[in-house]
């Protein structure tokens, strides 16, 4: 009896006993911690109240009811609805990180823009300057060409002046004249090809420039001295051309001497004449002619006699035959000016007056067509 | 037995579309599943999906044993799995575009670097050039090779 008895009574005191708690609730309440929660009321309210209701009712079933299967069931549901919620949230996560990423993805595609724009504006202001600078280097290029062009032309001209002096200076006798100035031309000159033969335009400008200005003082040097040559050799061929015409006239002879062209017509006057026959009209008028072609030249005619008679006689019969001939060119036309008489006796005889015909040729005119100074 | 069926229908676990039954919504997010191409980030989902579909068998078998309490139960833990499934499904969606649209703004944010960094060495270039000492002037006294 004792047994049944017992058994009775353990069985009543283990039906009375709490069944053991779901492990489930301690799951939910492991789920549900408090960052967790705290997250999942803001951002999934519904979701979790749902689960805190589906918790409440766990908790409800296994204190109240003792109702283990029905509290595992809500607790279960609880922990589901719970860990949904989290997915949720943390899809929401997901999406705002989206959202930021999205952001910042068009943050970066106006920066990318930004600065692709500003690259294209370079390049294209990088080629425009590449094409600036080169265009820069063929104008200063072509300026030089320009300007080598322009000294060489300048050089050429210059060497052309020096030249052109140089041979005025060579045609003056310059190297006689001005030995020392034209050597230094000539110097210049050399070394001014020189220089413009290598392509030195500008030093080769400036040698031709010293050679124009050192001929220049060459030819100033010599151009007198050479007038004065040409002018004394011109007088000598005048005066021999009028020695050749004066000695070509009939019955005369002409030389030159220190004082000028003495033409000498001989036997012009028989003894004691002083006047002028037709039969030496001729060699006068030659006469006349040397002395209109000779307008310049101041003329002295000198009357001469053979020694027979009175020295004072035959100078008064001297000068009478020179003024018969100085009036003779006068009546022709030679200016009265140019011609004087000179009565020069018989102190001057080319002839010997010992015999007949010596006298006759010291009975004679000379007429002297006087040298300039 | 027909009575235990009415009663799982009209407990109307998966109401969304026209769906005949929860087995069939079931293998519909089944297929958004396998759609997605999750691999690993889907595999929670996968699990709920099981346990959902596991929780929907064993309320069927409920149904055919008459336990009405056990398949209700049953199903509402099929239910939670499912919209559980769903959830991390969205999630892990969510967790891939978020990743891949990082990565993507990386790129960009990259490219955008690296374009600045280009545009200023251009701009330097540029600098360079338009500081670049002018061309010689134009000598004035020969040009003497």
């Amino acid at each position: 009896m004792k047994s049944p008895l017992w058994a009775a009574l353990a069985l009543a005191a283990l039906a009375c006993s709490p069944p053991p708690r779901p492990a489930e609730l301690k799951t939910f309440e492991a789920l549900r911690t408090e960052a967790a929660a705290s997250r999942i009321e803001t951002r999934q309210p519904e979701l979790f109240g749902e689960a805190q209701a589906q918790y409440r009712a766990a908790l409800a079933a296994y204190e109240d009811d003792r109702d283990v299967d029905a509290s595992r069931h809500h607790a279960t549901l609880a922990a589901l609805t719970w860990e949904t919620a989290l997915a949720r949230s943390q899809q929401m996560d997901h999406q705002d990180a989206l959202t930021a990423a999205r952001h910042r993805m068009a943050v970066s595609q106006e920066a990318l823009g930004e600065a692709l724009r500003r690259a294209t504006v370079a390049q294209d202001a990088i080629g425009q300057q590449e094409r600036l600078i080169a265009m820069q280097g063929r104008l200063v290029e072509m300026e030089r060409k320009a300007r080598r062009q322009h000294n060489a032309s300048k050089a050429k001209a210059q060497i052309d002046a020096a030249a052109v002096e140089l041979k005025a200076a060579e045609g003056l006798a310059a190297a006689r004249h001005a030995p020392e100035a034209f050597a230094q031309a000539q110097a210049a000159m050399s070394q001014a090809m020189d220089a413009f033969e290598g392509g030195n335009y500008p030093e080769a400008d400036a040698f031709a420039q010293e050679a124009w200005r050192a001929a220049q003082t060459a030819a100033g040097v010599a151009r007198p001295k050479h007038e004065a040559e040409v002018a004394t050799r011109k007088l000598a061929a005048r005066l021999a051309a009028l020695v050749e015409a004066g000695a070509a006239l009939p019955g005369a002879e002409a030389h030159l001497e220190a004082r000028g062209v003495v033409v000498r017509l001989r036997a012009l006057f028989g003894a004691g004449e002083d006047a002028l026959t037709p039969e030496h009209a001729a060699s006068l008028a030659g006469l006349v002619t040397l002395a209109t072609d000779n307008a310049d030249l101041r003329i002295v005619v000198e009357g001469h006699t053979d020694n027979r008679g009175q020295a004072k006689a035959n100078l008064a019969l001297s000068e009478a035959r020179a003024k018969a001939v100085a009036a003779h060119l006068v009546a022709a036309g030679v200016a009265a000016d140019r011609v004087a008489a000179l009565g020069r006796g018989d102190e001057a005889p080319i002839a010997d007056n010992a015999k007949r015909d010596g006298r006759a040729l010291n009975r004679r005119v000379e007429v002297v067509f006087i040298r300039p100074q | 037995m027909r009575r235990l069926l009415g009663l799982a229908a009209g407990l109307a676990l998966f109401p969304a579309g026209a769906s005949a039954g929860p087995g069939e919504d079931l293998a519909v997010l089944a297929r958004r599943l396998d759609d997605a191409e999750l691999a690993d980030s889907g595999r929670v989902a996968r699990e709920a999906l099981a346990s959902a579909r596991t929780a929907v068998g064993e309320a069927q078998g409920h149904l055919k044993s008459g336990d009405k309490i056990g398949a209700r139960r049953a199903f509402a833990r099929g239910k939670a799995y499912a919209r559980l499934a769903e959830a991390q499904l969205a999630r892990a969606q969510a967790e891939r575009e978020a990743r891949q649209a990082a990565a993507e703004a990386d790129a960009v944010a990259q490219k955008a670097e690296q374009a600045k960094a280009d545009a200023l060495a251009l701009e330097q270039k540029l600098q360079a050039l338009q500081h670049q000492s002018p061309p010689p002037a134009t000598p004035t006294q020969g040009d003497a090779p």
